[in-house]
């Protein structure tokens, strides 16, 4: 078990390639200033709500049958987790390179109360998440769950979060 | 505003009362003013969505009647009407074509003339997409596209951040958005336009004068076919190609194809039914109406057992005669009782306005409001509107029959606007920047739609002002 952990937060709307070479250089400075060995978490969320709304939108507003609607949910659930596997094997190439040991946990949910769940049931000296790619107005007026995150963590003393922006 | 959902549900119901308990102004009509309490809570509903489409109308159907607004008889003879059966035979076309697997069949073998290179393949997407609206409705259409096209993107091997993968899905909702345009099979609100229009002249005790399929397909091609051309071009631009290898696509393409054998009997015949009945809605539609003539042709696809009830209940949701039904009873309560006349009266004062502008308006408003609100809904709303506006400002109300339903269907930039955005949002892989310049397609579109009925519709005996 290793003693200093990092946990990287991805989703299917959240995820930078910045934000992952900057989990490896906190990794490695971590490592650099102390005895301990360092790991880093990956969690990635699956945003099933969003494919909830979808489905509403389909048969809602496009009137398409219940089958129809759930093919396409599925098709889109197929490819979500697709794109969870080569983003996961992005993640630990990077890390295979600067040789930091990697777990990944993959759960199905919101993302706010995902990482703030996570966070909760194991300490971590760092939290890496993404700021969705949002127009700035919308940034204003609905808020960001990125900025909801970094605010709850700080609240429960859960650890130090750090944002980046989706590239 | 913690809970929005809860704030529109409360919305809807405060402002119909205060519409309807509010002294009656001069010159409204006391059904006229609780006609227009209705339209106060179901504009409310339809825009926020706190419930679903089909239970606002619902919700507009039965307050008509109990506010006093119109007659029950009237109000529900309405509901019946042909629109409504049209309607429900284009969902029939469209589920008909994906049970027998005729609709996968088209996309897949027009694909497969276009994978020669990337720029042909996500053309090939883009116009196979557009064309097939002409036949089966555009969401459904998406629907179909979409597990193709993501096929297509997985045998490719591509990222979420590969442009050619983004290029290939948003040609496939550009594609359906622009063919939305096409025919009265390609979405249900031009029906609902065309209803509208229809009911407000029969309220005037003027001549119906219906505008046929073909008329109307005459009137909105030109768009349609502005739109996918500028589409094809916005994307070239955003998205260059990637220099990719094609021959997975390609063997993917040939490998479904092959797997679905040599067209099938019922296929044949789906096809063989299809033809005829559009071919009858041209001839015909104006003399039967359009919705016997899709009820027959539905009854026939039932009879030769290419389509099944069973069938029919999975791929409609047939909430969608709910909605077209109580949206055109509003429609007319609202036109029967004066009510929209005395809106645009006291909104606009004055009746000299250019009608090109007050054209342009309606059509941009449209546009715009269309990125927000359900196309059908916006349709619903703006309708029965902007019907009376055409007279108070001497512009002939036909013209909105066709600027109504095109400028609803001119939605490309936000995933709040058509269901092909939100199932190509939901795939991940694009962003708001990435549809945003999809505001020159509409900027394109309108312009050729505005150039066209002032200069191309008075040649065809088409005045659109005195």
């Amino acid at each position: 078990m290793s003693d200093i952990r990092i946990l990287l937060a991805v989703s299917t709307s959240r995820y930078s390639r910045a934000l992952v070479d900057l989990a490896m250089s906190e990794a490695e400075k971590l490592a650099a200033s102390g005895t301990k060995q360092v790991a880093i978490d990956v969690l990635y969320i699956l945003e099933g709500e969003d494919l909830l709304h979808i489905s509403h939108r389909a048969g809602d507003q496009g009137f398409l049958g219940l089958s129809t609607t759930a093919d396409v949910i599925s098709t889109l659930a197929a490819e979500h987790h697709r794109m969870a596997l080569l983003r996961i094997d992005e993640v630990k190439a990077a890390a295979a390179t600067k040789g930091t040991p990697v777990s990944v946990m993959e759960v199905e949910g919101r993302f706010v109360e995902s990482v703030l769940e996570q966070a909760g049931k194991v300490h971590y000296e760092t939290i890496l998440i993404t700021r969705a790619d949002r127009p700035f107005v919308s940034r204003i007026l609905f808020g960001s769950e990125a900025d909801r995150v970094a605010r709850m963590v700080k609240k429960e003393g859960l650890g130090h979060v750090i944002i980046d922006d989706e590239d | 505003m913690r809970n929005p959902r809860l704030l529109a549900l409360a919305a809807g119901p405060l402002l119909c009362a205060l519409v309807a308990f509010m002294d009656t102004p001069a010159g409204l009509t006391i059904a006229g003013q609780r006609s227009l309490a209705v339209l106060a809570l179901c504009v409310t509903w339809w825009v926020f969505t706190p419930v679903g489409l089909p239970v606002t109308s619902i919700m507009g159907l039965a307050l008509l009647p109990l506010m006093g607004a119109m007659d029950a008889a009237d109000a529900f003879s309405l509901f019946g009407n042909q629109a409504v059966f049209f309607v429900i035979g284009v969902f029939l076309v469209a589920a008909v074509m994906m049970e027998t697997g005729l609709s996968a069949r088209l996309s897949l073998m027009g694909l497969r003339r276009f994978a020669k290179d990337e720029n042909r393949l996500c053309n090939g997407v883009l116009l196979v997409s557009w064309a097939l609206c002409a036949v089966v409705v555009s969401h459904a259409v998406a629907a179909l596209m979409l597990p193709i096209v993501l096929e297509l993107i997985r045998s490719l091997n591509l990222g979420p951040r590969s442009r050619t993968a983004r290029r290939l899905l948003l040609s496939m909702a550009w594609g359906t958005v622009a063919g939305s345009n096409l025919t009265l099979l390609s979405s249900a609100r031009a029906t609902l336009s065309l209803e509208l229009y229809g009911g407000f002249l029969a309220d005037r005790g003027a001549d119906p004068d219906p505008i046929g399929f073909l008329e109307y397909s005459m009137g909105a091609l030109p768009v349609s076919i502005a739109s996918v051309f500028m589409a094809a071009i916005v994307l070239r631009w955003m998205f260059p190609p990637e220099g990719l290898e094609l021959r997975p696509a390609v063997q993917q393409l040939d490998q479904r194809v092959s797997d679905m054998g040599p067209m099938s009997g019922r296929e044949w015949t789906t096809l063989a039914v299809i033809a005829t009945m559009i071919l009858c809605v041209v001839l015909f539609g104006s003399d039967y109406g359009l919705g016997t003539v899709a009820l027959f042709f539905s009854a026939i696809l039932f009879t030769l057992q290419t389509l099944q009830w069973e069938d029919a209940e999975r791929y409609v949701n047939w909430g969608v005669a709910l909605m077209y039904g109580g949206a055109i009873a509003i429609g007319s309560a609202l036109h029967s009782s004066g009510a929209t006349s005395w809106l645009i009266t006291a909104v606009m004062p004055s009746s000299d306005i250019n009608p090109w502008a007050a054209l342009g308006v309606a059509a941009v408003a449209t546009a715009g409001m269309t990125e927000l609100v359900s196309n059908s809904a916006v349709i619903a709303v703006v309708m029965p509107v902007l019907l009376p506006v055409a007279e108070h400002v001497s512009l002939d109300p036909r013209v909105f029959a066709w600027s109504a339903p095109i400028s609803a269907g001119l939605a490309f930039m936000l995933p709040t606007s058509t269901p092909a955005l939100a199932m190509v949002f939901g795939t991940g892989y694009l962003r708001i920047k990435h549809t945003l310049p999809g505001v020159l397609i509409t900027i394109f579109s309108l312009s050729v739609f505005l150039v066209m009925a002032r200069w191309l519709w008075p040649l065809v005996g088409l005045p659109v002002t005195p």
